[in-house]
């Protein structure tokens, strides 16, 4: 009984740490987005940097399993409605579920898996190695230097790689079933676009907002609490992927709600 | 070098503690610290190591920065390294980048802290030469 009291309050006191310190995390990247130095040279080279690991290079992987989503969902699905003669609602539902669910999410889970661990690894290897040290030494704040231009470009990678997967989706899920469908591609096409609202494009953004700040801001805050040895960064990648797990539940519990 | 100081400590806690107070400095006024617990930054090559601090905080351009890091990288016989990441380099080689990365932020004060651990016992007398021909104004080695 003692060691179950023991393990609950270990428990609730790391929790309670890790709430405080990233809200204070959180607090200072906002605080860091108005920091004159954000317009540096050098800050956006880090940026566009970012944004070619994250967003660019991904491409391939990333097309190729838009294409076979969008035949699963895309080809699958308006084949079934149509059978059912539900074609008038294919736009809706294609509408809710590829821009409001799966763009988002799917990104989300593909980024998470290439550059969030890739993120850790670095800033707990820097972190233990003594490179923030080094950055501050030189009087660079290692948030503008370091940490904004990566969380940004996740922002701005998970934004473009999603509307990406909605066009490849439901283009390539169409083009390559068309045969087999009774419907014209500008039937499709409008249903679509007559599906979407206000509240779709807004849910689409937040949602894109948050999972971007995420996948980025949790691996570095969970890297940063690596001290000197080595072993930590392992623990620092599990816990970090763990949070972000746990952060995409979250959001997308938020987007069902909204 | 002119106005030379030199400075030693009794015991590595000591510097550990001299160490952190010249980091609350650094942060708020520019004194440049060369030592091993500040490294370069593994990810970076060397010439975006040495300027680093000038692009942040002087925003040098591009091509300027790289033609005065090559003329400064000749001088010590090191223009091969200007695109070669840190595992690349030797103690003295290191200890020459981390010297020129604190170069460009044009500081105050430079203070070599224990900069004796970034190389090994043969390139000391390397290192004697060079601070021999460096003409550093205010500078403080510990």
């Amino acid at each position: 009984m003692k060691q179950i009291i023991q393990k609950l309050g270990s428990w609730a006191i790391d929790t309670s740490l890790f709430y405080f310190g990233y809200l204070n995390f959180t607090l200072n990247f906002i605080k860091g987005c108005f920091n004159r130095h954000l317009l540096n040279p050098s800050v956006k080279l880090v940026f566009f940097r970012q944004i070619y690991f994250t967003g660019v290079q991904i491409l391939p992987m990333f097309s190729i399993i838009s294409i076979i989503m969008g035949l699963a969902l895309v080809g699958g699905l308006t084949n079934f409605m149509v059978q059912f003669g539900a074609q008038d609602r294919v736009g809706d539902v294609l509408v809710i579920l590829t821009v409001k669910q799966l763009a988002p999410l799917l990104t989300a889970i593909l980024l998470t898996l290439r550059t969030s661990t890739a993120v850790t690894a670095e800033i707990a290897l820097m972190k233990m190695n003594r490179e923030v040290e080094t950055l501050k030494s030189l009087s660079i704040n290692p948030f503008v230097y370091l940490y904004i231009p990566r969380i940004l470009s996740g922002i701005v990678c998970l934004g473009a790689l999603s509307t990406i997967f909605v066009y490849i989706a439901i283009l390539g899920g169409y083009m390559i079933l068309s045969f087999n469908l009774n419907i014209s591609f500008d039937f499709l096409i409008q249903t679509i676009f007559d599906a979407f609202t206000f509240k779709t494009v807004l849910v689409f953004l937040i949602k894109v907002v948050l999972l971007g700040y995420f996948i980025m801001s949790i691996p570095i805050y969970s890297a940063l609490q690596v001290d000197n040895a080595v072993t930590e960064i392992p623990i620092a990648l599990l816990k970090g992927m763990v949070r972000l797990f746990y952060a995409i539940i979250l959001v997308e519990v938020l987007g069902v709600l909204i | 070098m002119n106005n030379k100081y030199l400075i030693y400590y009794p015991k590595s806690t000591v510097r550990d503690e001299w160490y952190d107070t010249l980091m609350t400095y650094a942060n708020r006024t520019k004194i440049g610290i060369v030592s091993y617990l500040t490294p370069i930054i593994g990810n970076l090559s060397v010439s975006e190591n040495i300027l680093v601090a000038a692009y942040y905080h002087h925003r040098t351009s591009y091509k300027e920065g790289r033609k005065m890091v090559e003329a400064d990288l000749k001088k010590y016989n090191m223009e091969h390294h200007i695109d070669s990441r840190s595992n690349h380099l030797n103690g003295y080689e290191r200890f020459i980048v981390k010297y020129l990365q604190v170069k460009y932020l044009v500081p105050e004060w430079i203070v070599f802290l224990s900069s004796r651990s970034m190389y090994i016992a043969e390139y000391e007398y390397r290192i004697h030469e060079f601070l021999r021909c460096e003409d550093i104004d205010k500078s403080v080695i510990i």
